[in-house]
């Protein structure tokens, strides 16, 4: 079955986004309102999601479905893709590019009001503003590709 | 009904290693779940496909895209219109939603993924991932402090 893995996303994501939707799930939006107003409704979505990923880990790596995962594995074993640095970085350059892209991402999400996923879900809900950032995130990948990898690469590489 | 986001949180990450275990999602490992590569790969292989151009996209989606967030924009406009929530209407300009939009996935690839996959690569054992999720909260809490108390 060659084109498993996009028959099983597509079919999950529709699961998903429906449950995202009833939920407002967000991840960003989680973490601000516990900073704010130390409200914990929605950053235990962020826990739920580590806790049910956690679990499937556990579970299907003892029945020997995915390769048993080293806890506090650092350096060289995750391949990211699209990282702009790959196996080839250091680890002082992959700590560099994750803090500055974290960082980033909770600064720009909070002004845009939700982390990628709740976005999507508000897109579908009729919001101008949220399609437009969708279209942002598409034109924002060519770019980090054809733009952004090489610049990374010579300051780090 | 309302769905707690304790309880969607739990199914979405338990789908993320269902995914990876049994719809072949890997590699690369940790790959179940995440709006920005997914929207990535979808992007660069309709782009490649179109142009012949050979942008980045993850081995998984060599042949044909994940198709995740396609997923997840249908079964969220089911779920608005099911439950009469469809509304055309805008939270802000667009233009700076747009600006937004390519300026958060730019952050988000540089470090690996979008926070769903970073906090499923966390579950997987990288360490990496949890600095970043660290940073991002850090990221939130001065966009907090700057951005949202002074226009409170």
């Amino acid at each position: 079955m060659e084109y498993l893995h996009a028959i099983g996303t597509f079919a999950f994501g529709i699961l998903l986004g429906y449950l995202f939707q009833r939920s407002r799930m967000c991840f960003v939006g989680g973490m601000r309102d516990f900073y704010l107003i130390r409200d914990t409704w929605l950053i235990k979505g962020l826990f739920g999601f580590f806790g049910g990923a956690l679990l499937g880990y556990i579970i299907f790596s003892a029945m020997g479905k995915i390769p048993f995962f080293p806890w506090i594995a650092v350096k060289g074993f995750t391949p990211i893709p699209g990282d702009p640095l790959g196996k080839a970085g250091s680890l002082v350059g992959h700590l560099i590019v994750a803090i500055i892209g974290g960082f980033g991402v909770g600064f720009f999400s909070v002004i845009q009001g939700g982390c990628p996923l709740r976005n999507y879900v508000m897109a579908a809900e009729g919001n101008k503003t949220a399609i437009a950032y969708v279209l942002g995130l598409a034109v924002g990948a060519v770019l980090f590709h054809t733009v952004v990898v090489p610049i990374v690469k010579a300051i780090l590489l | 009904m309302r769905i707690s986001p304790l309880v969607a949180g739990l199914i979405g990450g338990f789908s993320a290693a269902l995914l990876q275990a049994f719809f072949k999602v890997s590699p690369p490992p940790a790959y179940g779940i995440c709006i920005a590569c997914h929207t990535r790969d979808l992007v660069n292989w309709i782009v490649n496909a179109i142009s012949g151009s050979t942008l980045f996209v993850a081995p998984v989606s060599k042949v044909f895209p994940v198709l995740t967030v396609v997923g997840i924009f249908v079964g969220a406009f089911i779920a608005a219109n099911v439950h009469k929530e469809f509304k055309i209407k805008q939270t802000h300009n667009p233009i700076v939603g747009f600006v937004l939009g390519v300026l958060v996935v730019i952050f988000a690839l540089l470090m690996g993924g979008c926070p769903l996959r970073e906090t499923i690569r966390t579950a997987y054992g990288d360490v990496i991932a949890l600095i970043s999720l660290i940073a991002m909260f850090a990221g939130v809490i001065v966009a907090s402090e700057v951005y949202l108390k002074r226009n409170a």
